[in-house]
Parts: C-alpha cells; sequence; structure tokens
C-alpha cells in the first residue's frame, strides 16, 4: 500500500484549508445536494465531499458512509489532490497502490474510485468531490464530464465562504465611513470622474443648506460661486502633482460655496484623489470659515484703529512737551524742565512699544504681506548696519561687517528689520570700545545672518526664554537702554514667517552670538501666495477684460472674484468681504453706482478701498458717489492693465 | 526769505502744535486747513512753497487730495509731503511713489519736523 504523499504546498494549501472555516462544521444542504446528485448522476452508493485535512480527511458531506473521518494514511483522496484532473481507480483490488489498504480489504471495501479535486480561491486543492463503489467500474468519457460538472459546483460552494467573508468585511468597512461622515463636522462629500456629485454628508448639507439627495448627480461647479467655477478637480490635482512631483497628497483651495438659495459663503476646501468604482474619483472635505474670516477682520480692523487711534493722541503728546521742553517757547524753571524731559523721554518709550507691539501682532499673526525679492544679504546687512551708525557711534561701539553677496530670495524690509533688532541688542550691551561683528552667509540653501558681541551675555536659565515678550534680563534695562522687550520676539516671528529660525549662544561674562537663519529662496505655491495676497472682486461685464486684469492679478498670488451684474457683486462683497473692489462704472446693467450705493449701507463695507476703472473721465459729482474707503479713478483709455496692476498691489500692500 | 508751509491735518490738538513747531522751531510761515477741500482752497489762494498733508483724514484723504491737487494746474507743481501714522517702509513706499516728496511719521519730534521738511525740500 502506498500511502499519499504531501504536495509541495502543504503549509500553505493546510492554511487556505483552516480558513475556509469548514472542518468539522455542521451539515449543509448546498453540499449535500451536490454528493446527492453525484450518487444519482453516476449511479454509485457513495459521494463525499472530503477536506484533506493534515493527518485526516473529513467529509463535509456524506453520503452512504457512516463515518466522517478517515486517516490521510489510506486515503484515496490525498493523492487526489496531488493532481489537477480527476483520480480514477478502476479496481483498487487490482491496483498495487491500494490492494493492501484497509478501507479496500475492509469496510467500506472499496472497489471503485473517482475523485475530482476542489481548489480553494487561493488555488490550493483542499479536497475533493469524490464517487465509491464496492465493485469495480468503467468509467466512461461522459462519467467524467459529469464529475467534472458536479465538482466545479461543488468548488464554487466551497469558495462561497471566502465570498461572503469579503462581503462582510467590506459591508463593516462602508458602515464604518458612513458612521465617521456621518459625525465629522466638515462637509465631505466625493465627487465621480465627471465631477459629479456620489455622497455628501451631513455637515455639507447643513453647510450648503441642501438636502443630500438633491446634490448628488450635479457638478461640482454648481456649487461654488461663479468665478471659482473655472478651476475643475483634476485640475486642482494636477496643479498638486506639479508643484509635488507625485499624485499624493491634499490640494488646499480657498473658495466662494453656493448655497441653494444662492448665497455664497467662504470656505476652506481639502480635494483628494480616490477610486470610486474602479474610476478615478475625487473627496473634497469643506470648512466655513466664515466665522474665522470675521475674526480676522475684526483683529485687523482693531489693530488698524489701535495704530491710529494711539498714535494720534501721542503726536500731539510727544508734539507739545518736546516743543515745551525745548524752550522755544520760553524759559521753564530747572525743576519744570526736569519732569517735561522725563515725560518726553516715557512718551517716547511709549511710541516705540505700540510699533514694536503691533509689528509683533501683524507678523505673528501672519498678516504682513509678504514680498520677496532678489538681494544681496552684504545689501541688507548694510542697511541696517547704516542705520544704527548713529547708536554705535555714541555707544564707541565698532560694528565689523563680512557679507556675501550671492543673491537670495528673502523679504528685504523684514530681514534689515530683523538684524537691525539683533545689532541694536548687540551694541546697547556691548561695552564702549567693544567691537560686535556681523556675518552674513548662504550655506546649504540657507541664509544664516551671526551677530556677535562680547558683551554681558545671557545668564543659561534664561536663554530658553529669551525670544519671549518682554522677557529682559535685567529689568533695569527697559529703563536704560530703552528696549521694549519685543526685539527679539520680533527677529523670530519674522524668521518664523519666512520659514526658517534664530537661536542664541551665550554665557555669563562671555557675550553672546545670535543665529538668524532662513531660507535662501521663498518656494511659494499658488495657494500659501493666496493667503497673503489678498482677495479682489472685480466687478465687470465684459468678460475678456475680466479675463484679461485676472490672470495679471492672479500671478501675484491675488484671489480674484469677479462679479458680472450689480447683484451678483453685492451679493459676493457682502459675504466674502474683498480687501479691494475694483469696479467698471460702465456695466450694463445699473452702471455700477448701484453697487457703492447697496455696499454703503453696510458699516463692515465703509473702508473698502475702490479702484474705480472705467472708460470715461468722470466729474466730481459722479466721483464723489462712488467713494466707499479709500477711492481711486483709473481711466482705460489712458492706462493700461499695467497701471491699474500697480494701483491694485500698492492698495493691497498698503491696507495690509 | 520766509517760506510758507500749508499744513492740511484734521486733528485739531495736532494741528497746533505742528504749527507752533514749524512757526517758532523753523521760522516758516504757516498757514492751516482742516480739510482736504479747505486744503486745496488754500494751495490755490496761499501758493505755499510746501504742502504738509496728512494721510488720513474723514472725507477725502491724503493721497486723493493730492491727486486733486495735481489735477490742477494751479497747485500741479507744489511739493507734497505726507504725515502719516503708519510707520511701515511699505506704506512709505506706496505715498512717495504717488508723487510726495516725502513721508513724516507722526508722531514726529516737534524739533526735528521743521529740520526734516527743510531737508527734504533741499532749501
Amino acid at each position: 500500500m502506498e500511502p499519499p504523499i504531501d504536495p509541495p504546498d502543504e503549509q500553505a494549501r493546510l492554511a487556505a484549508l483552516k480558513s475556509l472555516e469548514l472542518l468539522d462544521s455542521p451539515d449543509e444542504e448546498r453540499f449535500d445536494r451536490i454528493t446527492r446528485s453525484a450518487q444519482r448522476i453516476l449511479d454509485v452508493p457513495i459521494a463525499l465531499v472530503t477536506l484533506v485535512d493534515e493527518d485526516r480527511q473529513w467529509f463535509k458531506s456524506c453520503q452512504g458512509l457512516g463515518v466522517r473521518e478517515t486517516p490521510r494514511s489510506v486515503s484515496f483522496c490525498g493523492h487526489a489532490i496531488l493532481r489537477p484532473d480527476l483520480f480514477v481507480v478502476q479496481d483498487a483490488a487490482a491496483d498495487p497502490r491500494f490492494a493492501g489498504n484497509p478501507l479496500v480489504t475492509g469496510s467500506p471495501y472499496i472497489r471503485f474510485y473517482a475523485g475530482a479535486p476542489l481548489t480553494s480561491a487561493s488555488g490550493h486543492r483542499v479536497g475533493t468531490l469524490c464517487v465509491i463503489s464496492p465493485e469495480p467500474r468503467i468509467f466512461s468519457i461522459d462519467d467524467r464530464a459529469a464529475l467534472v460538472d458536479l465538482a466545479m459546483w461543488a468548488e464554487v460552494e466551497l469558495n462561497q465562504v471566502e465570498l461572503s467573508r469579503a462581503l462582510r468585511s467590506r459591508r463593516e468597512t462602508t458602515d464604518h465611513l458612513q458612521a465617521v461622515m456621518a459625525a465629522v463636522p466638515n462637509g465631505v462629500a466625493t465627487f465621480d470622474h465627471e465631477g459629479r456629485v456620489r455622497s455628501f454628508n451631513a455637515a455639507a448639507e447643513e453647510m450648503f443648506d441642501r438636502p443630500a439627495f438633491t446634490v448628488v448627480g450635479r457638478t461640482f461647479q454648481s456649487l461654488v460661486s461663479d468665478a471659482d467655477r473655472r478651476e475643475t478637480l483634476p485640475e486642482m490635482l494636477r496643479a498638486s502633482v506639479a508643484l509635488r512631483g507625485d499624485g499624493s497628497g491634499v490640494v488646499r483651495r480657498e473658495l466662494c460655496g453656493r448655497r441653494a438659495d444662492g448665497t455664497l459663503f467662504p470656505m476652506e476646501v481639502a480635494v483628494g484623489a480616490t477610486t470610486l468604482d474602479g474610476e478615478r474619483g475625487y473627496v473634497v472635505a469643506a470648512r466655513d470659515i466664515t466665522a474665522q474670516r470675521e475674526l480676522q477682520r475684526m483683529k485687523d480692523e482693531f489693530v488698524a484703529m489701535v495704530s491710529h487711534e494711539l498714535r494720534t493722541p501721542l503726536t500731539s503728546i510727544r508734539g507739545s512737551l518736546g516743543l515745551a521742553a525745548s524752550g522755544a517757547l520760553g524759559d521753564l524753571p530747572a525743576e519744570v524742565a526736569r519732569m517735561i524731559d522725563i515725560a518726553v523721554t516715557n512718551t517716547d518709550r511709549l511710541v516705540r512699544l505700540i510699533n514694536d507691539i503691533l509689528d509683533l501682532e501683524r507678523i505673528e499673526s501672519g498678516r504682513v504681506a509678504f514680498a520677496p525679492r532678489r538681494v544681496s544679504p552684504a545689501e541688507l546687512v548694510d542697511q541696517a548696519v547704516g542705520g544704527l551708525e548713529g547708536a554705535a557711534s555714541a555707544a564707541g561701539v565698532n560694528v565689523r561687517v563680512d557679507a556675501v553677496t550671492t543673491e537670495v530670495e528673502v523679504d528685504p524690509d523684514r530681514i534689515i528689520q530683523a538684524v537691525t533688532n539683533l545689532l541694536s541688542n548687540a551694541v546697547k550691551f556691548s561695552p564702549p570700545g567693544g567691537v560686535v561683528d556681523v556675518s552674513a552667509v548662504v550655506d546649504d540653501g540657507q541664509l544664516v545672518v551671526s551677530v556677535v558681541d562680547r558683551g554681558r551675555g545671557i545668564p543659561a536659565d534664561m536663554l530658553g526664554s529669551v525670544f519671549e515678550r518682554f522677557e529682559q534680563v535685567d529689568t533695569s534695562d527697559a529703563r536704560e537702554k530703552g528696549g521694549t522687550g519685543l526685539g527679539l520676539p520680533i527677529v523670530r516671528g519674522i524668521a518664523t514667517q519666512h520659514g526658517g529660525d534664530v537661536s542664541v549662544r551665550s554665557a555669563l561674562g562671555e557675550g553672546s552670538t545670535f543665529t538668524f537663519t532662513v531660507p535662501a529662496a521663498v518656494a511659494s505655491t499658488m495657494a500659501d501666495a493666496a493667503a497673503d495676497a489678498g482677495t479682489i472682486l472685480m466687478v465687470e461685464d465684459d468678460r475678456d477684460v475680466a479675463e484679461v486684469i485676472g490672470a495679471t492679478l492672479r500671478r501675484h498670488g491675488i484671489h480674484v472674484l469677479v462679479a458680472t451684474n450689480e447683484d451678483q457683486a453685492i451679493d459676493i462683497a457682502l459675504s466674502t468681504r474683498p480687501d479691494l473692489l475694483i469696479l467698471d462704472v460702465s456695466l450694463r446693467s445699473g452702471d455700477g453706482f448701484g453697487v457703492i450705493e447697496q455696499l454703503r449701507r453696510h458699516r463692515h463695507m465703509g473702508e473698502t478701498p475702490v479702484i474705480v476703472y472705467t472708460v470715461r473721465d468722470l466729474d466730481e459729482h459722479d466721483r464723489r458717489r462712488l467713494q466707499l474707503g479709500p477711492t481711486e479713478f483709473v481711466t482705460k483709455a489712458a492706462s493700461g492693465p499695467d497701471v491699474l496692476e500697480q494701483r491694485v498691489l500698492e492698495r493691497l500692500r498698503g491696507s495690509s | 526769505m520766509t517760506r510758507t508751509v500749508l499744513l492740511i491735518e484734521d486733528e485739531p490738538d495736532i494741528r497746533e502744535v505742528a504749527a507752533a513747531s514749524l512757526g517758532h522751531v523753523g521760522g516758516f510761515n504757516v498757514v492751516v486747513a482742516s480739510d482736504g477741500a479747505e486744503g486745496v482752497a488754500k494751495a490755490k489762494t496761499e501758493k505755499p512753497d510746501v504742502i504738509l498733508l496728512d494721510v488720513m483724514m474723514p472725507g477725502i484723504d491724503g493721497p486723493a487730495t493730492l491727486h486733486v491737487l495735481r489735477a490742477d494746474p494751479d497747485t500741479a507743481d507744489t511739493p507734497v509731503i505726507f504725515l502719516t501714522a503708519k510707520a511701515k517702509p511699505a506704506d512709505r513706499d506706496r505715498l512717495l511713489s504717488l508723487g510726495a516728496s516725502g513721508v513724516i511719521a507722526k508722531p514726529f519730534d516737534p524739533m526735528r519736523l521743521a529740520a526734516d521738511v527743510t531737508r527734504m525740500m533741499a532749501w
């Protein structure tokens, strides 16, 4: 007798068998009907669905046999799984492999066996469909065909397990995903390859005030403002690929969403690619940033107001005290003069403090418009040093400069401000006759500026907090050295805004070295620039003009919204609060005057700068009708888009 | 030769201090106006040697007033120096690019106001 050998994939095969979860399972009609059919069709007393386990063969379905399993070593099926085709033994007693087999010599006295291997979805032969008879038999072509067909049927049932498990897993995943979509506070929607809505979660329904069933099937374009319809979802991602070099990652945009009633609202979206039904699809998560915009606007208005409101009385105070102190208006008794001197000194200190606080606030909140330019570090350092010449020579401090001329792309004003602050500190804390070294190099793509002084240094326990607001190593410094305590935080703010950093090395009695590092080139993306450069509403019904001007301005990272009629203009202006309005007065409907009239009724629009861009020159009366915030007039004939571009950039930079 | 400065400034106290500074310390002849319209009118009648023009005023603001002055042949060539509470370099540049001869920041040092004007005019 020859026991069956293990097939080469035995371990994997056993694993596949186990994963079917059929071993030792109860009887199932779906298998029993197959073995019954086999009995009938092939006219045999015994038909089995066998699973060949490690040491045994176990019968999932069993017709005509009283046992449920037998050892593998004496099994016929163990042989059958070694080959892909039918295993047929027409007379076991005459076959040397089986003549001595206990299942042949004893119960059930097998003489005829025909078995077809059953293959799992993973490609392993885990068992057989077999028929057995105690009488030898010729197995005809038709019989073979029948057994093969029945075996295929059995295989389908066998692999149903995998299928239903996969289905269950998918259902769980879908349920999980739906639960997440329902819970998430952001509006989330999916779109198919045509840009049509596939799904729309509860938060999105609320944001857009549209029930999901009214949105499904509609385009992405129908959910955003006219101005934002130009960029399709595929285009957004293509732009992202161009930037990142791969298809991964998520693209962010600030767009205007459109509600069911047509009203618009500002939103921040994140767009990612996905697969839907085997094709390209898109997932968009959106956040209504109306509140955020409002807050930012309030903060900006507050900062601007504080700036002006504080400086106005200070001007009078500083001016009147200064005049009195100078004696230009007559002599003062010594003590009075002394008191007034104190007042003047402290007024100056207050002015510096206000400047620094507002600077710091603007820098840290990122509302400072960044204007990178190609410039040489030597130039920047020279300007900073030049500005402090007076203070340095008054303190008897010598400033030595070592700066490269390799051009970098940074915001010159900001860098000069940072270097000035560092230098000012260095000079302040240097002993008379001392030396301050300033160096600027470009190293590994970074601009590195170092300011070294040999003053009294900073104690170790203060090094960590030296860049915090109002931290002064010695509180008498504020009075004596005239510092505001904000110089270093401002330097840090500027460094961070550039994507860089500032650090210090110092020890008591050994002076300090401040190192300011920023990337030498600004890698700006459309999205980043847009956040800084501002939003403009252009009211223009001539599409070509709007196209040209829009393209020109977008190059600067400005977000340009276009309204082609009065109603649209008012709508968009009220909901997005643009930084600037460009108004074409010859609009076919209403002439544009109506826009200003309407907007005047809303207090918060009162400060919006306007550039009136028009064909005809306007008389005084008309000009007055078009005043909103600071208003300028540009005629189309006299000046091309370049002049308009210039004015726009000036206005935007000026009002940040 | 006594030069005439036209000061256009809406805040009465600042007007008074600046006028005192320009007059007493700088020795200028000072004419004042409290808004853009009055300023333009006085510019035409007084023909000042320089106009000190506040930027932020209610009604017609500094830059708009400058625009009007430049549009009128009587005042188109009168040099203008802006007075402003906005101290950022970007603001300065913007104001200068509008055609001003200089920008003086508020609060100003009353002892230096006249000297700054003189320097900007290269007198």
